[in-house]
């Protein structure tokens, strides 16, 4: 998908969305003593569109986040919220907003009722909390203390806190990090849900897979700025012009395939990441270095490019590093 | 005021469940309380602050006698007497208003004639006019202070008869009583001020910089302010939760101390309120002036006992600061606690602050306005 393009599913339902910029950053800066930790980051978020942000720790991309959620000032730069141009995000904004931290927390020894009951006296506007709790899956919590709460349901907790006020953009900071794979799944449901409904959501998340499976468009960031936006099948398209090939050999013999594959070779205790640019070519030469090296090559696959490749071949790290 | 009602309602749940805040700022004074007025119960009059007048309308030789026996029982640490003023045109009057008002806690009126009457009534046997004490309604210093002075007046008498060879007689003595009803001192009347005033000020030392600096430390304030509340809200809900948490904690003080004790402490009086506002002021304001100077909860703690102690001890809660050497008697005089200890003593009728009122009021009100300034300059909610 290119920017301004109708959403696939926007279009199936009918309306127009896409033209609608909600969120559009300009020049954004912030520094902290002599480290930039934004600079000069430019975007913009759409209505019935998921922005995912990744980048590795260090990055800058939770600065961004915080800006943009009003916890911190800019130095510089330019913030478009709602069509309005706004210095800092206040609480005319907040009030449209919907925000999921990554580093937050509920008093410990409030109810989960009174949770929802407490935010939703910030808002002007709420949803019922009791479907909001259903949705979330926390219906039968609603009378436990957080402090008693897993670390995954007081994550689907600032699920349901985020989306109180029924927002229009709503920005998810690390939403399904600690929950379980179909929690997750449960999460990625809800977040595309949103998207359905027009609103939009501004992810960062360290699962690529997530990134990949949900966001229309993603910006890679990197020491304070962005190092390459597009739709995911556009970045791997530009960026992972390499094909994949994953098996598991010995530790000692890797030292001898990697002069083989110089430079090409990844080692993750038995399990190797061989980037290759002819298949045909360098897949015969590997079979032929493991049978002269009486080499097994165990739980062999080909596999194409993906949006963790691109980040490592454009940052040098992975996501979690 | 929505947000900032609902926070404060969310909080004062918080204090009901939370064990450390339960047990320190509601059942501790309450313990202590309990303790104290089960160990040491009613104490002997003597250690109160007591301030009387002698009106002596004769100006004759008995009468100054009756004087002198009266400032002789003041001199051994009893009661101090306050003078009449010299320009009084009516001192009867003023004796009236100034127990009335609670300037002092009782007068002895030595009548006119009470010499010439008294000196012939070994021969005419005719009764003296009556000496009179005045006191006020329901208030343990008024009611201990008069005792005392009718006590002196039936020693006197006792005295006089013995001289004349007449000791099967008696001069009339008239113990007026302005209401109420008639009850000795009480430790626990004069421990429950500062009990109530400890409460207040454990509630704004320790609870409020624990639960705004943990709030921080904890990232739960960042929750709150990535919503349209602000600062200013949070802080306000804060104030209320510990407004609320003081009233029902001197409402509990108080049952106990009047249930369990038989204690008659008239709290509702507007003066008294006004001291345990301006408590609950200058308790909140310090508590607020710990979290603007302190990062983590940690260093809070550390401020907040600090402080705890040397307040404490220098505010005199818990003994007369007369006792006090005179370096201190200057941090004495800076520190809140002092007047707010004195000033709610005497609006109950326990005491006589050694300041004058409008004294008492102010250092309350600057700590009040000091707090407030640098708290608003330097409280930092947020990271930046």
């Amino acid at each position: 998908m290119s920017r301004g393009h109708l959403s696939r599913d926007a279009a199936l339902e009918g309306v127009l969305y896409c033209s609608v910029v909600l969120l559009r950053v300009r020049d954004l800066r912030k520094s902290y003593g002599p480290v930039r930790a934004v600079d000069g980051i430019s975007f913009s978020v759409e209505a019935g569109t998921i922005f995912a942000l990744l980048g590795p720790n260090g990055a800058g991309k939770t600065t961004t986040v915080e800006i943009l959620e009003g916890l911190r000032r800019p130095d510089a730069g330019e913030i478009e919220l709602f069509g309005d141009k706004v210095e800092r995000i206040g609480p005319a904004q907040k009030a449209r907003m919907g925000v999921l931290l990554q580093e937050g927390a509920f008093e410990p020894y409030l109810r989960v009722q009174e949770v929802l009951k407490l935010f939703s006296s910030f808002f002007p506007k709420n949803r019922d909390p009791g479907e909001l709790l259903s949705l979330v899956g926390l219906s039968d919590k609603a009378r436990a203390l957080v402090k008693t709460l897993s670390g995954g349901q007081k994550k689907r907790l600032a699920l349901a806190v985020a989306l109180l006020n029924d927002p229009e953009l709503l920005f998810l900071d690390e939403p399904t990090t600690g929950l379980d794979p179909q929690a997750r799944r449960h999460v990625w449901e809800i977040t595309a849900e949103i998207r359905r409904q027009g609103k939009g959501v501004f992810l960062t998340t360290h699962y690529m897979e997530e990134a990949e499976t949900l966001a229309d468009w993603v910006a890679i960031m990197d020491h304070g700025r962005i190092i390459a936006e597009g739709t995911p099948q556009d970045l791997i398209r530009r960026f992972g012009t390499e094909t994949f090939l994953e098996f598991e050999i010995p530790k000692e013999a890797f030292p001898e395939l990697s002069q083989l594959f110089p430079g090409k070779a990844r080692q993750d205790g038995e399990r190797v990441t061989l980037a290759v640019q002819n298949l045909p070519q360098d897949l015969s030469s590997l079979l032929s270095w493991a049978s002269g090296k009486g080499v097994a090559l165990r739980n062999l696959l080909v596999r194409q490019p993906n949006l963790e490749d691109v980040f490592l071949s454009l940052t040098g790290r992975r996501l979690r590093d | 005021m929505k947000a900032a009602l609902a926070l404060g309602l969310s909080f004062f749940r918080i204090s009901l469940r939370e064990r450390e805040s339960l047990f320190w700022f509601w059942i501790f004074p309450l313990l202590l309380l309990a303790f104290l007025g089960a160990v040491f119960g009613r104490v002997e009059k003597g250690e109160m602050d007591l301030a009387i007048a002698v009106v002596d309308l004769d100006r004759g030789p008995l009468s100054q006698a009756l004087c002198a026996l009266v400032r002789e029982i003041g001199e051994g640490g009893l009661f101090r007497v306050v003078e009449v003023p010299e320009a009084q045109g009516n001192p009867g009057e003023w004796a009236q208003r100034e127990v009335r008002e609670g300037r002092i806690h009782a007068a002895l009126i030595i009548p006119r004639g009470f010499s010439i009457t008294l000196q012939g009534f070994p021969l005419s046997g005719s009764n003296p006019a009556p000496v009179e004490v005045l006191y006020r309604r329901g208030e343990a210093g008024s009611s201990t202070a008069a005792s005392i002075l009718y006590e002196a007046a039936e020693e006197f008498g006792r005295a006089f008869l013995a001289e004349a060879g007449l000791l099967r007689r008696e001069i009339p003595v008239e113990k007026e009583l302005v209401g109420g009803e008639e009850r000795a001192m009480d430790y626990v009347e004069f421990i429950l001020p500062g009990i109530i005033l400890m409460a207040l000020f454990i509630n704004g030392i320790f609870q409020v910089p624990s639960a705004v600096v943990l709030a921080k430390e904890k990232k739960i304030l960042r929750q709150y302010f990535a919503t349209p509340v602000s600062g200013g809200q949070y802080l306000v809900g804060f104030a209320l939760a510990s407004l609320w948490m003081c009233v029902f904690q001197v409402a509990a003080i108080w049952a106990l101390g009047y249930f369990a004790f038989g204690a008659r402490v008239p709290l509702l009086r507007p003066e008294a309120l006004l001291y345990l506002l301006l408590a609950f002021g200058v308790c909140l304001g310090l508590g607020f002036l710990i979290s603007s100077f302190s990062r983590t909860y940690a260093s809070a703690m550390a401020l907040s006992n600090l402080l705890n102690i040397p307040m404490q001890f220098l505010g005199g809660l818990w003994f007369p600061l007369a006792f006090l050497p005179g370096p201190l008697r200057i941090a004495m005089a800076l520190n809140p606690l002092t007047h707010l200890a004195q000033g709610l003593r005497a609006a109950l009728g326990l005491g006589t602050p050694s300041f004058p009122k409008w004294v008492s009021l102010l250092v309350p009100l600057f700590w009040i306005l000091v707090s407030a300034v640098i708290s608003g300059k330097k409280i930092r909610l947020t990271e930046e």
